[in-house]
């Protein structure tokens, strides 16, 4: 059972338990929405899947911005929108704060799907850019802030204000590539669509279609390509202060001239390095970015300077022991290929 | 729907006693469209012979029941405070005839506690066509789409029992239970003209009927419900697997051009 021993195995199998029961879990917790377990998932599951388990927190904000803003604003009485939307917030926040982040990273149906991809690009010899310059990760962070404030939040409420018409309700929902990988998963084509009715539904579903194509594709090279932008990632990172799941670092003088945390994270999180070194305390290090996977806990090759911790207990430390344990077994798995469509000149972490 | 296939089927239904028609079909705006559940809340209740022996009660989606009366044959309906799925329920007994009129009816979309699924194992009691299930909240019945009864006798699955479904706009299909007392219907395109767009094509009534006999006792349930157009009038998959291909095609390209970087910091 060496295989427990290594947290991304342990992880993937998470990941994939997780998938099956939130994907197809209508079969276990029921079909209506009374059933579901939360209604306020901090993970993108989709209420379009007919089968799922549960469904995002995003749906239901939208809706309330959607179908409460204005009839609030008109008659004065912004309960009417508050009282929905702090119940959804409530709701999010009592799950999310059992896990933290760790619904990106454990949870996420899409987000296992973009490893799943990667996976597959790997072994297909697939060309592999690990990591991004980080002139383009400082371009591509703020998208996340800005779909979650203008396609979450912005234009429902314009929407509801009656700004714009009413295709304009639910935007992130219409382009999420959760919604089409889900339900092709449930053998449902329903949601690969052009919608023709209206111009703002075509755009909306074309702009859904490709970015699904086009997710599918980068997710292949490109570690997690669509959480860098997920709007639920932006949510996360607004309350990861409150999580109980944490990772921490006791950075030492060593850390500058290593790296391999930084290398090894799948969003390209360069902070992992070079904050927080010659420290003598451990500090919160649960980054806007961090999905709390535990790689760079896991490629940390010095004795406790990265830690998961639950509770302030740490669950998970950086050693040397398993530094060199989770190497051979990286560079043993890389070697294995299907096909060589590109060969790599180095292994990668 | 074809009735050649189940004809000796249809002709032994009707050759029993009449098949039930009682049933609720909305008042006050049969072509109003249903969106966001917002459906007419006016039902009349079609087929009754005579006001007496009528009850009608309405369930609430947290199953507490309120008895409403007829004026004439119509009810309005007055919101319950409650969201969610109600079941509108109409019960006939004269003599040896037991009839069953339901019409489940969803307020909006906000979930409540109970879940549907315990109003729709109500025992009502005789002969009843359950949907199996409901569709979920803010999903509807629409054509083209299968979608599953089950007929019951004092809550238990009554296996080969024939059912009509009809609908207003003249289909008609006589289907049979398996032996779990389920059916899958697929409800049909017959709207006379589709609007190609969300909610504006007014939607169809599907009638669902079923009639039993049982030690002498005859029994007739009802079960009726909007349906809306298919949306593939307008949503076209096709369409939408080319436009995936594409982002598939320009993401691969991208791949090509996206330059190494060494994530560590230079020593």
């Amino acid at each position: 059972m060496t295989w427990l021993k290594n947290l991304t195995v342990v992880r993937r199998f998470v990941q994939l338990f997780m998938f099956v029961f939130l994907v197809y879990g209508s079969v276990v917790v029921g079909f209506y929405a009374a059933d579901k377990i939360s209604g306020a998932l901090p993970s993108l599951s989709c209420a379009y899947d007919s089968m799922n388990a549960d469904y995002c927190a995003l749906i239901p904000i939208q809706h309330q911005m959607h179908h409460r803003l204005g009839p609030a604003v008109e008659s004065g009485d912004m309960m009417k929108l508050l009282m929905p939307l702090v119940t959804t917030l409530v709701t999010f926040l009592m799950m999310f704060v059992l896990l933290n982040k760790a619904f990106c990273g454990w949870v996420c149906p899409l987000g296992f799907f973009q490893e799943v991809m990667q996976l597959i690009g790997q072994k297909l010899g697939l060309r592999r850019v690990d990591s991004l310059s980080h002139g383009a990760v400082d371009k591509i962070r703020p998208i996340k802030w800005l779909m979650l404030g203008g396609l979450v939040f912005g234009l429902p409420a314009l929407t509801s204000l009656g700004f714009l018409s009413d295709e304009w309700g639910d935007p992130f929902c219409q382009i999420c590539p959760s919604r089409i990988m889900t339900t092709l998963f449930t053998g449902s084509d329903e949601q690969l669509f052009v919608d023709t009715s209206t111009p703002s539904y075509m755009v909306l579903s074309i702009l859904g279609d490709f970015l699904f194509g086009l997710m599918i594709a980068m997710a292949m090279t490109l570690r997690q390509p669509f959480c860098r932008i997920c709007p639920l990632l932006a949510m996360h990172a607004v309350f990861r202060k409150v999580g109980l799941a944490r990772l921490v670092k006791k950075g030492t003088s060593r850390c500058d001239k290593c790296g391999i945390c930084a290398e090894a994270c799948p969003m390209d999180i360069r902070e992992l390095q070079t904050d927080h070194n010659n420290t003598s305390k451990a500090k919160d290090i649960t980054l806007p970015d961090c999905t709390l996977c535990g790689r760079c806990v896991e490629f940390c090759p010095d004795k406790d300077v990265l830690q998961i911790r639950y509770l302030n207990v740490p669950v998970f430390s950086a050693s040397p022991q398993y530094f060199k344990r989770r190497k051979k077994a990286q560079v043993t798995w890389d070697k294995v290929k299907l096909i060589g469509f590109k060969r790599d000149a180095k292994v990668k972490l | 729907m074809g009735t050649y296939k189940y004809l000796p089927t249809l002709l032994l239904f009707i050759s029993s006693f009449s098949f039930a028609d009682l049933y609720w079909q909305p008042v006050d705006n049969p072509n109003a469209s249903g969106g966001h559940g917002r459906m007419a809340k006016g039902f009349q209740l079609m087929g009754l012979k005579a006001e007496t022996g009528t009850t009608v009660s309405y369930i609430h989606s947290d199953l507490e029941s309120s008895e409403l009366s007829l004026h004439g044959d119509a009810v309005h309906l007055k919101s319950t405070g409650k969201n969610n799925y109600h079941a509108l329920v109409a019960r006939q007994e004269q003599g040896n005839e037991h009839r069953l009129a339901v019409r489940y009816i969803y307020n909006n979309g906000r979930p409540v506690s109970t879940s549907p699924s315990d109003l729709l194992a109500l025992n009502l009691g005789g002969l009843q066509i359950i949907p199996s299930p409901l569709p979920r909240e803010h999903w509807k019945y629409k054509s083209n789409s299968t979608f599953r009864f089950q007929i019951m006798f004092d809550g238990k699955p009554l296996a080969e029992q024939a059912l009509l479904a009809t609908t207003r706009f003249g289909s008609n299909e006589i289907l049979q239970t398996d032996k779990l007392g389920l059916i899958d219907l697929v409800i049909p395109e017959d709207f006379p003209e589709i609007i190609p767009l969300k909610r504006a094509t007014p939607p169809g009534e599907l009638q669902l009927f079923s009639a039993y006999r049982h030690e002498g006792e005859n029994y007739e349930a009802s079960m009726t419900a909007a349906y809306h157009p298919s949306e593939s009038s307008w949503k076209n998959v096709g369409l939408g697997a080319v436009v995936v291909l594409i982002g598939l095609v320009f993401g691969f390209y991208i791949n090509r051009r996206l330059p190494e970087h060494n994530r560590r910091k230079v020593k």
